[in-house]
């Protein structure tokens, strides 16, 4: 079976707009939440954002959007986006330039696609509302492409003349988790040498304020006291959005070429699901477990191999307890790996989790740190014998878990190894 | 007719044309208040200048009537879409899609929401009536080479892209004692060359001043002339001819001729070419080539009474040869 391995990232996060950015906020545990301005001003239930930095979107109009200086974009490119195509288009283009991806290696037959966006509520509601107050031929041309959820993969393929496999997923918060493990069955399949991983959501009202409805945003105000996974008084998730890029591809692929970065090998991954509520997930975290062996087994590991696990842990008192309690089920006490949420440093980003928190772990392996998990005051005696890593710890971990849960019971587990 | 925009109507005319120019704007908001179409071309051109791209070929401003939106302008279909939905909302019109097909050069973009207006409203239509150029027997016969009793055009009104003629058919004109015999027939091929004479107005009095005799224009061919009807004395040929394309020497029209609203002809594609010793450079270009000139087709090949037809690929090397010279 072929090996695939990550050979190129992007980001446009919460904690950075590229690389670089992010792998310092993750070494020295810098966070990217904020107060909404917007949320403020109308005095919502809740304040804090992950927010995109260097980005602006007053109007609904593609041509008042504002981006960092340095990103070029052409206005044909533009017109048919959603906040969350913008970002994936620089975080994709970084990416490319990192992996060293030549433009006929970019366009080919081989290389696929794979996008995972809960794509623009924003974007629909404006369409829907001038369909609604100003009849259907008074809405924008672009007004059904730059909404829908397929909105991400139909706005990246033109944009980067892909010729192979595109698709996108649609499973909640384990969308581009699906996306990564398909990636990676791809690759082993030998259906295509290159497969770009791409996750993203749009970080404004409608992305993530429908949320505080369940519930499931923490309330405070102060970005030192949100999301708190871990912490006995975790009071619910902050979102954000942004987007992140990982670059599969089969290991003959990028030796042939002569590839220069090889952040991790993607060795393997699980799925499973709870069936058991549309929101709530099993407390017995019996899905996670099976997703976590899953993921262990399809990568030839033991548990004991595992030294690093990126949790999914929103910070909800339900989820992080499922997954707490999922994890003691796969890990003897006495070989539990170090486990973090780096969600506490950048807010959940739903449809984005998956990608983002493995691009993370594939810094982590490559880089050889631990990322930390922020903000833990008071460790929720719950995770006795689970060690959450509260501080910065002197570990250059091997092979890393990442867990993604969605809504409806989604879970998925990826198995990252670093490279010899 | 139209009452002046409310304030909230002029917020969303500047809101929709933020990126236009003030002069755009300005107009538009004076439309929305007057329905002067006057104000028309101002509108059209500011909305497709916005919407230029910055690497399109050419500019909007050195552009003829003729330029092509995509191929001259840079304007893909969907920037059309764009436009289309802007010039609807400001103008207050809707545009179909069969209509939207259609619409390739600026000039048909004009002549088109022209058109769009007349049909709508009762008052741009009185504006664009008076737009239009109006001539009677006496003004047409100065300006055409063709005179009595060779002159089948006695009113006509020409507008920018539109000429609408009519001909009342006496009853005393010399050929219908033989055509036919007892039983008057205005002949189909005489009905062509009405419809001929309309073209060759409406290119002598937009391409070249009244009095300059310099300016000669020729007949090259016509494609798909249908006859449906005759038409007898008594009754009177209305004549609607559109410009299709005007690339110079060459111009390209479609016309219709009905009677009292009925259809009596029709041709899709009827090519003149124009401009000062045109006839002298074809023939003479004909004779070297040594090819004869197009077959005559009864109804499908009229003269225009200047100089005998000329064979097609020559006005091609005509065109080619003037577009060097230019």
């Amino acid at each position: 079976m072929r090996r695939a391995v990550v050979t190129g990232l992007g980001f446009i996060t919460s904690i950075g707009n590229s690389k670089a950015e992010v792998l310092t906020s993750l070494r020295e545990t810098r966070d990217g939440i904020e107060v909404f301005p917007e949320f403020e001003e109308n005095k919502e239930p809740v304040r804090l954002v992950g927010t995109i930095k260097g980005f602006g979107f007053p109007s609904n109009d593609f041509e008042d959007w504002t981006y960092p200086a340095r990103h070029r974009i052409p206005r044909e490119t533009l017109r048919p986006m959603s906040p969350n195509a913008l970002y994936s288009y620089f975080a994709l283009h970084e990416a490319i330039a990192d992996a060293g991806l030549p433009p006929e290696m970019v366009s080919h037959e081989r290389t696929g696609l794979m996008c995972a966006s809960g794509g623009s509520f924003w974007l629909a509601y404006e369409n829907f509302r001038t369909l609604l107050t100003r009849g259907v031929m008074r809405c924008p041309p672009m007004g059904i492409i730059n909404g829908i959820p397929g909105s991400l993969y139909i706005n990246l393929v033109p944009a980067f003349k892909i010729k192979g496999a595109a698709l996108g997923f649609s499973s909640a918060c384990a969308s581009s988790a699906h996306a990564l493990g398909t990636a990676l069955d791809l690759v082993r399949l030998g259906r295509q040498d290159v497969v770009f991983v791409v996750g993203a959501e749009d970080c404004n009202k409608f992305s993530i304020l429908p949320f505080a409805t369940l519930r499931a945003l923490s309330p405070q105000t102060d970005p030192a006291l949100a999301p708190r996974a871990f912490d006995a008084h975790r009071d619910g998730f902050v979102g954000t959005g942004g987007a992140a890029v990982l670059v599969v591809e089969s290991l003959e692929h990028a030796r042939a070429r002569g590839a220069t970065n090889y952040y991790a090998e993607v060795a393997g991954w699980g799925q499973a699901s709870d069936g058991y509520n549309v929101l709530a997930p099993d407390p017995s975290g019996d899905g996670l477990a099976r997703a976590m062996r899953g993921a262990l087994q399809d990568a030839n590991l033991q548990a004991k191999d595992v030294d690093y696990l990126n949790a999914h842990a929103t910070a909800t008192d339900f989820g992080d307890r499922a997954e707490i309690t999922a994890i003691k089920t796969v890990f003897a006490p006495e070989a539990c790996p170090l486990v973090s949420s780096t969600k506490s440093l950048t807010g959940h980003g739903l449809s984005l989790a998956g990608a983002m928190e493995s691009a993370f772990c594939c810094l982590a392996l490559k880089e050889g740190f631990t990322p930390v998990s922020a903000k833990i005051t008071e460790l929720d005696p719950m995770c006795d014998g689970v060690p959450i890593v509260t501080a910065p710890v002197d570990h250059a971990p091997k092979v890393a878990l990442n867990n993604s849960s969605g809504f409806g019971g989604a879970n998925v587990t990826i198995a990252l190894r670093a490279l010899e | 007719m139209s009452a002046p925009p409310t304030e909230e109507q002029s917020e969303e005319i500047r809101a929709a044309l933020k990126r236009c120019s003030p002069a755009t704007i300005e107009a538009a908001l004076k439309f929305r208040s007057t329905r002067d179409p006057a104000c028309v071309p101002t509108i059209v051109y500011g909305i497709i200048e916005r919407h230029m791209p910055p690497e399109a070929p050419g500019r909007l401003a050195d552009a003829t009537d003729d330029a092509e939106l995509i191929k001259d302008l840079g304007i893909d279909s969907l920037t059309m879409l764009e436009i289309v939905l802007q010039i609807e909302e400001t103008l207050g019109i809707s545009i179909e899609n069969d209509e939207l097909r259609e619409i390739r050069t600026l000039g048909a973009v004009k002549s088109f929401i022209g058109r769009k207006l007349n049909g709508t409203t009762g008052d741009a239509a009185r504006g664009l009536a008076e737009k239009g150029h109006r001539f009677t027997r006496e003004e047409i016969a100065l300006l055409l080479p063709q005179q009595p009793p060779f002159l089948f055009v006695d009113a006509a009104e020409v507008h920018d892209q539109v000429i609408k003629a009519q001909y009342h058919i006496r009853g005393d004109e010399a050929f219908l004692e033989g055509h036919f015999k007892d039983q008057p027939v205005f002949p189909a091929t005489i009905v062509f060359e009405a419809l001929g004479q309309a073209a060759c107005l409406w290119l002598l009095h937009t391409q070249g001043a009244p009095a300059d005799a310099k300016n000669d224009v020729v007949f090259a061919s016509m494609e798909e002339a249908h006859f449906h009807r005759r038409a007898k004395p008594g009754e009177t040929l209305e004549m609607t001819v559109e410009i299709d394309r005007l690339r110079p020497p060459l111009a390209i029209f479609s016309g219709t001729v009905a009677v009292g609203g009925q259809r009596v002809a029709e041709v899709r594609r009827l090519i003149l070419a124009f401009g000062p010793g045109i006839a002298d450079q074809a023939e003479s270009m004909a004779v070297a080539a040594n090819v004869r000139s197009i077959p005559s087709h009864p109804g499908t090949n009229g003269a225009l009474g200047m100089t005998s037809p000329i064979a097609h690929h020559d006005l091609k090397e005509l065109a080619a040869s003037a577009r060097l010279k230019s």
